[in-house]
């Protein structure tokens, strides 16, 4: 109301009349998100502090305890970032309502994680409910996907049956990937914005992908803010209320952008450090209930384990050759996700030349 | 530091090569089978590409554990 008062959305649409619509909206959506994550974390750090949800930073020398669910700040940034651009852009609310559906559902189930840790095959289950809003909003509202994934020589595919059965499957699995590589300081924010970028590339050059656009737009916007508090040395966790959300986030975003493909290559550090931690413990398994793959040396670096039933991660890959600081060890996961990401512009090209 | 990050690329490479060939695989020769029966030929697709992913993915395992298990021997 005070917005239209102020005659804000009318001089809004009259420069959208003038400009490119999306033009005119990207910087909104970038600007809302992160400025409500970066104005709200120190907020929810102070909170979680007095509440004591705080969590000893394992791969520091001192264990200092630093406050956790620091991803509620994500939350409220994509949040006000997408309700701000549904009041705008009115006749694709529900594609932004419904990707923030799916994001604030994963996030409440990554609260209960982080409250009261969840059985390891029932917190998949429950990740893979998350996608429920992209289909009831397609079923009853409007369509918010297309069951046709454009796959590299192949060009369109007609999947109109097993598509809508894989869209829970797909953000379980991105949910979850983006939770299993949250372990070092500024790791999660710093590889995701990577993938998010690449799709908001990807996006851009396909063409026909504006509502795309704007959600990565507004989920960069949250984790680059994000990113300034959980850089090394770490102010807040993101907790799992934070990485299972970005997770979906991303997944809703290939699922609703059409970016399938570039998705799944962009996001190949994730996949692998997931599917060689599965493919070691040889089942579903929770952090806390295996042998740590890192050990903290005398000197504040980090020294692969060798413990043959810990899972082998990707940090554990990296340690192999010898110790490295905590900061090393993300310079190198930086760099690995932003090689996948040359790799995916690469397929995107295989995905615009298809037939 | 470039030995670690190259030990990945390996991977990397290895893994988006062989999903691409994959699925040039599937669109040459997975996808025009036809044994005459819709059932028995659709069966037949999924089938055979289950079976190339499970190799894939087998394939990708076993170079992750040979790699990993070789470099921490010689440290």
């Amino acid at each position: 109301m005070w917005l239209k008062n102020l005659g804000l959305i009318g001089r809004f649409r009259r420069y959208q009349r003038n400009t490119n619509m999306y033009e005119a909206i990207l910087p909104l959506a970038f600007s809302l998100g992160f400025l409500a994550c970066f104005v709200s974390l120190p907020l929810i750090m102070k909170k979680m502090k007095s509440a004591g949800i705080v969590g000893p930073d394992v791969h520091k020398r001192n264990k200092p305890a630093v406050p956790e669910m620091g991803g509620i700040g994500i939350l409220v940034g994509l949040a006000v970032s997408m309700v701000g651009v549904s009041l705008l852009l009115r006749e694709e609310a529900w594609t932004f309502l419904c990707f923030l559906g799916v994001v604030l559902a994963t996030g409440l189930i990554g609260a209960l994680d982080d409250l009261k840790p969840l059985n390891p095959i029932v917190k998949p289950a429950l990740t893979a409910l998350t996608g429920l809003p992209i289909l009831l909003v397609d079923a009853f509202v409007t369509d918010v996907y297309t069951p046709r994934p454009v796959l590299p020589f192949v060009g369109s595919t007609r999947l109109t049956i097993v598509y809508p059965l894989m869209i829970p499957l797909v953000t379980a699995v991105f949910a979850n990937a983006v939770n299993m590589m949250d372990s070092f300081n500024g790791e999660m924010p710093a590889t995701s914005s990577i993938t998010v970028l690449v799709l908001l590339v990807s996006a851009v050059l396909l063409g026909e992908r504006g509502n795309a656009v704007v959600m990565c737009t507004g989920l960069l916007g949250c984790l680059l803010a994000f990113y300034y508090f959980n850089r090394h040395p770490a102010k807040t966790f993101a907790g799992d209320v934070g990485s299972l959300s970005v997770g979906a986030a991303i997944g809703a975003t290939a699922i609703m952008g059409r970016l399938e493909v570039v998705a799944l290559v962009a996001f190949m550090p994730q996949i692998m450090n997931a599917f060689y931690g599965l493919a070691t413990v040889g089942r579903l398994y929770e952090r806390r209930e295996v042998p740590r793959p890192t050990l903290l040396l005398e000197d504040g670096r980090l020294a692969v384990s060798d413990d043959t039933k810990a899972p082998i991660t990707l940090a554990r890959m990296v340690l192999a050759r010898g110790p490295l600081y905590e900061g090393e060890i993300v310079r190198v996961l930086v760099i690995l996700q932003t090689i996948s990401a040359v790799l995916s512009l690469f397929t995107l090209y295989l995905v615009a030349v298809a037939p | 530091m470039i030995r670690r990050i190259l030990d990945f690329v390996y991977v990397l490479l290895f893994a988006w090569a062989s999903m691409i060939f994959g699925v040039w695989l599937i669109d040459v020769f997975i996808v025009p089978i036809d044994l005459g029966n819709a059932f028995l030929t659709g069966f037949a697709k999924v089938t055979v590409s289950a079976l190339l992913v499970l190799v894939w993915l087998w394939l990708w395992r076993d170079l992750v554990r040979t790699n990993f298990w070789r470099a921490l021997r010689k440290k």
